[in-house]
């Protein structure tokens, strides 16, 4: 049965903003735009830079700064669709320079944003991360997980991050090309040299 | 082992290799087990990639809280408006100069074939002599009186073709002028 045109105009109220849209709406002065904005890619950019970093503090840092950045240079931003795409590669471009010269602490104080999830016990404690809730770990062992994080790091810069992207972060290959400034067909090209490049890296535990 | 087998392993795993290859492969796969090794370390590097792991625990609401505090200390983005945004497309811009290049060698072509027909009278004044040539006679004598008649010696125009050749015919003078009117016209002229 079809639906109603009122249930259709409903179903349209009821759908989420695309980013394009929360980006029009920030630039139009709606600050609560950007706040949704943050919220809905906040988690990426704090997984790219923890991956990118290797340091939990760090990656916070840069996912506060980068999403700063963000606000500040929205208006450049010539295709607001590509936000999320847009927002990796200044959350990479912060990781990379945060790597060549270590910053002071930034404005949040950290401390109080790290420790369990939401949703989780908050009476675990002050320590952010619990190690044993880590698959990783679990699985593979503390060991592996720092081979591969050092494995990682051999890695040219556009092969890093075009894992990090498309086979970690499982983002779409255009938003991975946006990101890292290339076409599609150059990710798939980084995408392959690099898992072959682990490969060999992580031979003896594979 | 090509690049090319290997790019063809990471295609399967992903499942984006089409029916056709998928089969071809694992044909070659069944029959290969090196190839069956380099499976087997490829899909275990890709479930140790695509692990849910090693990402730290975060309230991220209140992370957000932080972010949106730290927003609204900043000065907000204005919306500014390039050339860029109201250009148009490359292509567009290609298309309409090349045009114009060949709209302007049209012109100068066809000016440097065939002119301008109007340039000359347009540069010029008009009524200006470039130069001036004066041409005098022939003049027919007249005749000292009034002429009574008039007498032509000499083929006509119908019979020259046969006078040429003839000689001892004496066409001089070709006209005789009688001046006076009381000349008789019996005497004879020569």
């Amino acid at each position: 049965m079809e639906p109603k045109a009122s249930d259709r105009g409903a179903s349209r109220r009821t759908e989420a903003p695309s980013d394009g849209h929360l980006v029009q709406q920030t630039l139009a002065g709606q600050r609560e735009a950007f706040d949704a904005l943050t919220r809905r890619h906040q988690r990426q950019a704090v997984a790219v830079a923890y991956r990118l970093l290797g340091d939990e503090h760090d990656a916070l840092e840069v996912t506060q700064d980068a999403l700063l950045k963000a606000y500040a240079s929205l208006a450049t931003l010539q295709k607001p669709e590509a936000f999320a795409g847009w927002l990796m590669r200044i959350v990479s471009n912060l990781s990379l320079n945060f790597r060549r010269g270590r910053k002071s602490r930034g404005q949040l104080p950290l401390d109080d944003v790290l420790g369990p999830t939401d949703a989780a016990d908050a009476g675990a404690g002050s320590d952010w991360m619990s190690r044993d809730a880590d698959p990783v770990r679990k699985l593979q062992g503390k060991e592996l997980g720092q081979r591969l994080q050092e494995a990682l790091g051999q890695l040219p810069e556009k092969q890093r991050l075009a894992i990090i992207l498309f086979t970690m972060e499982q983002m779409p290959q255009k938003q991975v090309a946006e990101a890292l400034q290339c076409s599609v067909e150059a990710v798939k090209w980084h995408v392959f040299q690099g898992r072959k490049n682990l490969r060999e890296l992580l031979q003896e535990h594979l | 082992m090509t690049d090319d087998l290997e790019f063809s392993l990471m295609q399967y795993l992903d499942g984006t290799l089409s029916q056709e290859q998928r089969l071809a492969l694992e044909q070659q796969l069944a029959q290969d087990p090196q190839l069956q090794t380099l499976l087997q370390q490829h899909r275990k590097l890709n479930d140790l990639l695509k692990a849910p792991a090693s990402l730290p625990e975060v309230r991220w609401d209140a992370l957000a809280q932080g972010i949106s505090s730290a927003v609204a200390a900043h000065t907000p983005p204005v919306q500014s408006y390039r050339l860029q945004d109201y250009a148009l497309p490359r292509a567009w811009v290609g298309a309409a100069a090349l045009a114009a290049c060949m709209l302007i060698a049209a012109t100068v072509l066809f000016h440097l074939k065939w002119g301008a027909p109007n340039h000359v009278a347009v540069s010029q004044q008009p009524n200006t002599a470039i130069a001036e040539a004066s041409v005098t006679g022939p003049q027919i004598e007249t005749a000292a009186g009034s002429a009574v008649a008039e007498v032509a010696l000499g083929p006509t125009p119908a019979q020259a073709g046969l006078w040429h050749d003839v000689s001892g015919v004496v066409i001089q003078p070709s006209h005789v002028y009688i001046a006076s009117a009381a000349t008789s016209l019996d005497r004879p002229v020569h």
